[in-house]
């Protein structure tokens, strides 16, 4: 560390700004440097968090749970408008114990206790009733938390739904909800998005717009070719898009101008297909476990990918530029792939030269 | 005052308790406002930093130092030989260890960070402060922040009982 203190004086000649004295500053400063003076004795201080500008304490609440938050309100008088008065961070911790449905009115309740705005919304497995008029009572309670005005701005949303119908073994056969379209209301101050284990409608609204999202995760969603396209092609600065269990048979194109990263997690849960039709600015192709299903991944054009793995021999079958590699034997060597520095492979036997 | 020495531009930063700290440029600008000073000109001798005494203000150029992206600090990037993700494992344990201050000197260095808006030390600094809140009793919390409980009984029971679902 290059760090040279000196004394004020010695370095006083040329110093045409203010002088750097305690007299100089104004009397808030004062008041703040003597605090700062005596630090290392917490006693001078009296109540710390009251001498935290208004802006500091906004972040600190905007990421506090939402329960330590409302807590917070029975520490003292001082605190007890703190809470409400600065931006909401609205989580609702999944319990597998407990009423399946409170959660639904627990995000109702902290809405209507708390005027927003929120930052981010993280609400797991919401669990709808399975009675069609039930459904649909539960459905209008999540279309009201969205358009409530205090989730006007929001930035981060992680939302998943609980399976209306579940069997065993049989993902094909599961019933999902299908995602409300108010969920996403707010795109156009979103950041980070994260929708699992619903289906997506068969449209998306023309409007639809993701002008500042920077990561993408879907989960356990069905989506239709159009509306996987729909969405990314509404993305304007995705980084990082992440795809785990999309249901079978799906086949995902992906063309991005501003893509980095591609994860996936177990792709497909039946057969399915991802092409990387152009993406220009991909350098990380992560497979990080092969689906249960079929998969094929096929890249057609991504001059700067650095990093492809995992390649399993078991399930998956690749093909970058016209190289294909299936159960990772390459076809043919007449297309070398240049740009990739970083190649992680599964096998299962030792012979390694197939894969040079 | 800006200097050069081996090649790098140097930045000088006063505290109001006199004293001066000599550093790197780049080490200086990852405070979002020395950056926007330096960068409107306003910085060609000492910058004044008010409200940040030197105990203080050495520990945030510490972190500054640390923080620095390292191809233009060292001038072979550490990041050639290193994997990017160590990098990162190894300034989190760096800032496990830096975090590890009295309570006052904590609150100080989130003041500090604000005014000089050093994102990733707010945010260390705040997440300190956030972990606190969320693992301990509203008696603990108080004890920590060396807050007095100055409600009646019942009025603090009536905050409980309008919140109950934060209390269960």
């Amino acid at each position: 560390m290059k760090v040279m203190a000196a004394a004020a004086a010695e370095a006083a000649a040329p110093a045409p700004k203010r002088s750097t004295s305690d007299e100089a500053a104004g009397p808030r400063s004062q008041k703040r440097a003597r605090d700062s003076f005596c630090d290392g004795n917490a006693i001078s201080h009296g109540d710390l968090i009251s001498d935290l500008p208004d802006a500091i304490l906004g972040t600190i609440f905007s990421l506090l749970p939402t329960k330590d938050g409302a807590r917070t309100q029975a520490i003292s008088r001082r605190w007890r408008p703190l809470w409400r008065s600065s931006p909401l961070n609205l989580d609702v911790p999944y319990h597998p114990v407990g009423d399946r449905f409170e959660r639904l009115s627990a995000v109702s309740r902290i809405l209507s206790d708390h005027p927003g705005p929120a930052r981010r919304f993280d609400v797991f497995l919401v669990r709808l009733h399975r009675e069609r008029k039930r459904y649909d009572e539960d459905a209008a309670q999540i279309d009201s938390w969205f358009h409530s005005r205090a989730l006007d701005n929001l930035q981060e949303l992680h939302i998943s739904f609980a399976l209306l119908e579940y069997t065993r073994g049989r993902p094909e056969k599961d019933k999902r909800c299908l995602l409300p379209p108010s969920v996403l209301r707010s795109a156009s101050t979103l950041l980070l998005v994260s929708i699992g284990s619903c289906d997506f409608p068969r449209e998306m609204a023309p409007s639809l717009n993701f002008p500042l999202l920077k990561q993408l995760k879907l989960w356990s969603v069905s989506i239709s070719e159009d509306v996987f396209s729909r969405v990314l092609s509404s993305c304007h600065v995705l980084e990082s898009l992440h795809l785990s269990r999309i249901l079978e048979g799906s086949c995902l194109c992906i063309s991005s101008p501003t893509l980095r990263i591609i994860v996936t997690l177990r792709l497909f849960e039946g057969k399915g297909k991802l092409v990387i039709k152009e993406a220009p600015h991909l350098e990380r192709l992560l497979l990080r476990s092969p689906g249960l299903g079929v998969e094929t991944i096929q890249v057609v054009r991504a001059p700067k990918l650095e990093t492809v793995g995992l390649l399993s021999p078991c399930t998956l079958q690749i093909q970058i530029n016209n190289l294909v590699f299936q159960g990772l034997i390459p076809s043919s060597l007449e297309n070398p792939i240049r740009s990739v520095k970083v190649l992680a492979l599964q096998f299962c036997g030792p012979d390694l030269n197939s894969v040079y | 005052m800006a200097t050069r020495e081996a090649g790098k531009k140097m930045i000088m930063l006063k505290s109001p308790d006199g004293m001066e700290f000599e550093v790197e440029e780049a080490v200086a600008m990852e405070s979002q406002t020395i950056r926007k000073m330096i960068e409107d000109d306003c910085a060609d001798t000492a910058i004044l930093i008010p409200n940040i005494n030197s105990k203080i203000l050495s520990r945030v150029i510490e972190y500054c130092n640390k923080h620095v992206p390292t191809t233009g600090a060292t001038g072979a990037a550490a990041s050639d030989t290193v994997a990017p993700a160590a990098l990162a494992e190894d300034l989190k344990i760096w800032d496990a260890e830096f975090i590890k201050v009295n309570r006052a000197t904590r609150f100080d260095l989130i003041q500090a960070a604000s005014y000089l808006n050093i994102k990733g030390l707010l945010d260390l600094t705040s997440q300190t402060t956030i972990d606190t809140i969320s693992d301990n009793s509203l008696e603990e919390i108080r004890s920590f922040l060396s807050t007095k409980n100055d409600y009646l009984p019942e009025e603090e029971q009536t905050i409980r009982r309008e919140n109950q679902w934060a209390f269960q």
